[in-house]
């Protein structure tokens, strides 16, 4: 019992995550206004900024700086970010806004985009992943200053069915399929962060995905 | 449980964006990446037509569909 109380209250420290929406259009997909505890999100914007090792990805579909989180099990100031408590209420609130079960084994990754760098529209449809939540980090961007995530009811522009703003500590999930376009627009203007879990199916095997556990 | 799950429109509402101009530079941006793909994709599939080989015409066409930019495992 004792334990179960130290898990919440660790969860409590990390994560908020206590309003979610769902909406059908142009696929169902969740919003979230505030992911993290405000304590986290400013220790983990500001760890995201303060030179983390990134690794520049370039192809004629996204240009973009990725990290993979299980290379930074060493970081003990980041450590919430995959407590199995934090995971596990993340995997519930999830299931329950989708209605459907998601797995425990999740994927955490994060982005950098500079001015320039930009994401294509894409899918992501991937056997061994089934939903992705994307959490937005920033110091504030304005409306023009690009970045924006936007889901499309089709594969070209003319699809285009909702931008999101770049709210801070915001978060949209949304199911992987034949069906979930999705671009990032090309940043304008300062940095964007996003962290990004994605919900990995049985079809994934351990030898291409490294994945920390909900508990 | 401190969590909920709604339905409602208040704060999905506050994060979508619905300032015109700023939709219509959105499309825009949007567009020239999209027609800078679609560039690349025929000239490879003349590329691969030429040379006979249709690997990256192939993974091209692929990623359109697919690709998985987020996994940055």
């Amino acid at each position: 019992m004792a334990s179960t109380a130290i898990a919440i209250e660790a969860a409590d420290d990390v994560i908020d995550f206590g309003r979610v929406e769902r909406k059908s259009a142009p696929y169902q997909h969740i919003v979230s206004p505030q992911f993290y505890s405000e304590r986290f999100a400013e220790t983990l914007l500001t760890w995201l900024e303060s030179g983390a090792d990134w690794r520049l990805k370039e192809t004629i579909l996204f240009e973009q700086y990725e990290l993979g989180f299980s290379r930074f099990k060493h970081c003990a100031e980041i450590a919430g970010l995959w407590d199995g408590a934090v995971l596990a209420r993340m995997r519930d609130q999830v299931s329950r806004a989708f209605a459907v079960p998601v797995s425990g084994r999740i994927n955490i990754s994060a982005h950098k985009l500079l001015p320039g760098q930009f994401g294509s529209i894409h899918t992501d449809n991937e056997p061994g992943e089934t939903h992705r939540l994307v959490v937005q980090l920033n110091r504030g961007r304005a409306g023009d200053s690009g970045g924006n995530l936007v889901l499309l009811s089709g594969p070209t522009p003319s699809h285009m069915a909702v931008a999101f703003k770049q709210v801070s500590n915001s978060a949209i999930g949304f199911g992987l399929g034949a069906a979930s376009h999705h671009a990032i627009s090309r940043v304008r203007t300062g940095t964007r962060f996003t962290v990004i879990y994605t919900f990995l199916s049985d079809a994934a095997s351990d030898d291409k995905y490294n994945y920390f556990v909900a508990s | 449980m401190r969590s909920t799950t709604t339905c409602g429109h208040e704060a999905s509402d506050a994060l979508v964006e619905t300032d015109g101009n700023i939709l219509k530079q959105i499309q825009k941006d949007l567009s020239q990446e999209y027609t800078r793909f679609m560039s690349r994709l025929v000239q490879e599939r003349l590329r691969a037509q030429a040379g006979g080989g249709a690997s990256l015409f192939d993974h091209l066409r692929k990623s359109a569909s697919a690709g998985s930019p987020s996994n940055g495992s």
